[in-house]
């Protein structure tokens, strides 16, 4: 079941094109990431599909609704990057605050609020003017505010800013019980070794494009790349390998083994063998996502936004 | 219940903020201090001492250093009730005015200029007295030979009420002004226009525009904006709740001021006309203009600052110059008659020189009356406020009430509540609109 299916999405501000044909489709019950550098247009496309923003071409859904109607706001949650809750509410009344405005009944709120602030480690805080919370406080209190009404989807746009390694763990720890709930995740972040971590899928935007997108898995694969380590004091035959017509190259204690297409790392390994060598390490090689964040957008244009020129008019 | 959600949240930011405080304090401290004031009713014996006090007092320092007149002391004696254990104003009064020279030659000088002295002293006790009717001074044998004696008498006043009997102000429950004498419901009508019309509309609606300017722009604020328009309500009811939950704020904080000062006013006076409650709502109504315009810059420009900037500059130049120089051209056109009534009364000399009809070109007029029906009406409704004040203070038939109906007749009041409404719903539908279609 999709929950969220942009096709061929653009939006410019003025001349400048944030977002120009993005396509994307998030499935019900997964944690998906969106990858991006600063300016990429991944904040415009959350944005979008909250009705914040409105898109310029292309459609968005959501929930089967069209991105932003009042009907599908009832059912998100949203705890927006720079977030900034009234500071003259206390945590609990600004969950009341919000509830009222999502129409949820006087008692769910008063039952939910000290459930929800309990879960995010602010239960002790929850009459304190919020203007007493530190940032990583805040953080959670925004965590909370988005799950406060039981959304079947929540969008989080940087949801560990600020929050120490403990309270990050903890946030994994919700988000995952969230998806074991069966709702759906929509994850901005810059931690990629969380998005690893929690992610199904992860998308990467640049300039406004989906320049990747796919399973973690699938895109930290690396194809043909093998890591080989032989027993120690051992010396690899790295030249007879080469000769084999391999791809050669030393990874730390191991080797790297690159295999052109069709080829098979059997005769390196019979070669070795037949030399009485001891292969105590065979894999096969997987790059993490920063390494391909940084390839991806290292491949990319550099520069953020792309500027629309229109043709100069020529005097008649 | 969101509207009663937003409405809750702007009582919230409102008591967060320390003007909401200063505001508080500066109306209670107005309504104690309007309550902390009573009226007594003027004594005419008090009154009668007080003038030959002062005449003694006057004559002994001015008149002798002067040599204007020789010495001298005036006194009040014998006095009476006509009828007495009446009320002061429906009784008449009588009472010997002795005047004391050091030696009887002196009392006997003054005796041959007595009818002189009786003339002038007539006309100053009809001013001292005013309100005392048919007052009459006469000759009398004295009982001194050093002594020069007047009998003055009065009949029953016209007043009916306590209220139109003249009373004196006594401030923080122990300062009395005997100098500043008015009947009670002129005392009321004094507060109740000055503190709606000066207070009210310009301090209170200042300090009420300086609060609630800031309740759209923090809530337009990057961050706080995004939490609210995630929400399933619609972004012009969203800013249509925040604008309404500003006026109900200010709304009740109207209603503790007026309801306060109409309080302590009628425990003061035992005088409890309504028309100044309705002046609530006036208030608000002009609040509500001035609320929507600041609504407006603060959607444009999500600047609290720019929004009370711009507030204050639609008050001076449709209330201030277009309100009072329409005020002031208008009534002009009738100069000549009023003029022409002053003549036939025989409060006005008849000038030889004809005044012209108006006093200004026609296309002045015409100019005023089209910038006065097509902006907000705003000197019109502190009109309103002021009729109602003295329709229910000022008898029926005393002479100011009848000129100021005569003033208020030209008032067209749908007009005014017609034009300004207008004003407020075209600013919060641009309002609306421009936040409906903006990305935030």
């Amino acid at each position: 079941m999709l929950i969220i299916r942009t096709d061929n999405l653009t939006k410019h501000y003025g001349r400048i094109e944030a977002l120009r044909g993005v396509s994307l489709t998030v499935e019900h019950g997964q944690i998906f990431g969106l990858l991006g550098q600063n300016g990429a247009g991944k904040t415009t496309l959350i944005k979008i599909l909250l009705g914040i923003t409105r898109w310029t071409d292309g459609t968005a859904k959501l929930l089967d609704e069209p991105a932003g109607s009042v009907r599908v706001r009832r059912r998100i949650g949203y705890l927006p990057e720079d977030h900034r809750f009234p500071d003259y509410h206390t945590g609990a009344s600004l969950l009341d605050f919000y509830g009222a405005l999502l129409e949820m009944p006087r008692a769910e709120r008063r039952k939910r609020i000290p459930e929800v602030l309990e879960l995010v480690g602010l239960k002790g805080r929850m009459h304190y003017k919020i203007r007493t919370y530190s940032k990583g406080m805040k953080q959670r209190l925004g965590i909370a505010q988005a799950i406060f009404h039981n959304p079947e989807v929540i969008f989080l746009d940087e949801p560990t800013d600020g929050v120490d390694p403990v309270g990050r763990r903890e946030i994994r720890i919700i988000m995952q019980q969230l998806k074991d709930e069966g709702k759906t995740i929509f994850l901005n972040s810059h931690l990629l070794g969380e998005v690893e971590q929690i992610c199904d899928r992860v998308a990467i935007l640049q300039k406004g494009e989906v320049v990747r997108e796919g399973t973690v898995a699938d895109l930290t694969h690396l194809q043909n790349h093998v890591l080989l380590g032989l027993a120690s004091g051992q010396t690899f035959p790295r030249e007879e390998v080469q000769k084999l017509g391999y791809v050669i190259s030393s990874s730390g204690e191991m080797w790297e083994i690159g295999l052109r297409d069709g080829q098979s790392i059997d005769p390196v390994i019979d070669l070795l063998r037949s030399r009485g060598l001891s292969i105590r390490h065979l894999v096969e090689k997987r790059q993490t996502l920063e390494d391909l964040f940084v390839q991806t957008v290292e491949a990319s244009e550099p520069g953020v936004d792309r500027i629309i020129r229109h043709p100069r008019r020529r005097p008649l | 219940m969101k509207f009663l959600a937003i409405l809750k949240d702007s009582l919230r930011e409102a008591l967060d903020t320390k003007v909401f405080y200063v505001m508080v304090a500066f109306s209670l401290l107005v309504i104690v201090l309007v309550g902390s004031i009573g009226y007594h009713p003027v004594s005419v014996e008090e009154e009668a001492h007080r003038f030959a006090d002062q005449a003694t007092w006057f004559l002994t320092h001015f008149g002798e250093q002067h040599k204007m007149s020789a010495p001298q002391r005036w006194d009040i004696k014998d006095f009476e009730q006509t009828q007495p254990g009446a009320a002061p104003w429906q009784t008449g009064y009588r009472f010997a005015l002795t005047i004391e020279f050091p030696d009887e030659e002196q009392a006997k000088q003054a005796r041959k200029i007595q009818k002189l002295m009786r003339d002038g002293l007539q006309q100053q006790l009809r001013l001292q007295f005013y309100y005392l009717k048919n007052l009459k001074i006469a000759d009398v044998e004295p009982q001194d030979a050093k002594e020069v004696r007047f009998l003055v008498t009065t009949e029953a006043s016209e007043v009916s009420r306590m209220q139109d009997w003249p009373h004196y102000p006594v401030f923080l429950f122990s300062l009395p002004l005997r100098f500043w004498r008015m009947p009670v419901g002129s005392f009321v009508q004094f507060w109740e226009s000055w503190l709606v019309n000066f207070f009210g509309a310009a301090i209170a609606l200042l300090i009420s525009t300086i609060i609630t300017a800031f309740f759209i722009p923090n809530m337009l604020r990057k961050g706080t904006v995004d939490l609210l328009l995630v929400k399933p309500i619609s972004r012009s009811v969203l800013l249509l709740y925040k604008y309404i939950g500003g006026l109900t704020f200010i709304f009740l904080n109207t209603v503790v001021v007026v309801v306060g000062i109409w309080l302590v006013l009628g425990l003061r006076t035992h005088m409890w006309g309504t028309g100044f409650l309705l002046s609530i709502f006036v208030l608000t109504f002009q609040f509500a203009l001035y609320y929507a315009v600041s609504t407006l810059f603060a959607v444009f420009s999500r600047s609290p600052i720019v929004a009370i900037l711009m507030t204050c500059l639609f008050w001076f130049v449709f209330a201030f110059v277009i309100g009072y120089g329409y005020h002031w051209v208008n009534p002009s056109r009738k100069w000549r008659d009023v003029r022409e009534a002053q003549i036939e009364e025989g409060q006005e000399m008849p000038s030889e020189k004809i005044m012209p009809e108006k006093p200004f070109p026609d296309v002045v007029y015409t100019t005023a009356d089209i910038i006065h029906f097509v902006t907000p009406h705003l000197k019109d409704l502190d009109t309103l406020t002021d009729k109602w004040v003295l329709e229910d203070v000022i008898s029926p038939d005393s002479p100011q009430r009848k000129a100021a109906e005569k003033a208020y007749a030209g008032f067209r009041w749908t007009e005014a509540v017609s034009v300004t409404s207008l004003y407020i719903v075209i600013l919060l539908a641009v309002s609306c609109w421009w936040f409906a279609r903006k990305d935030y």
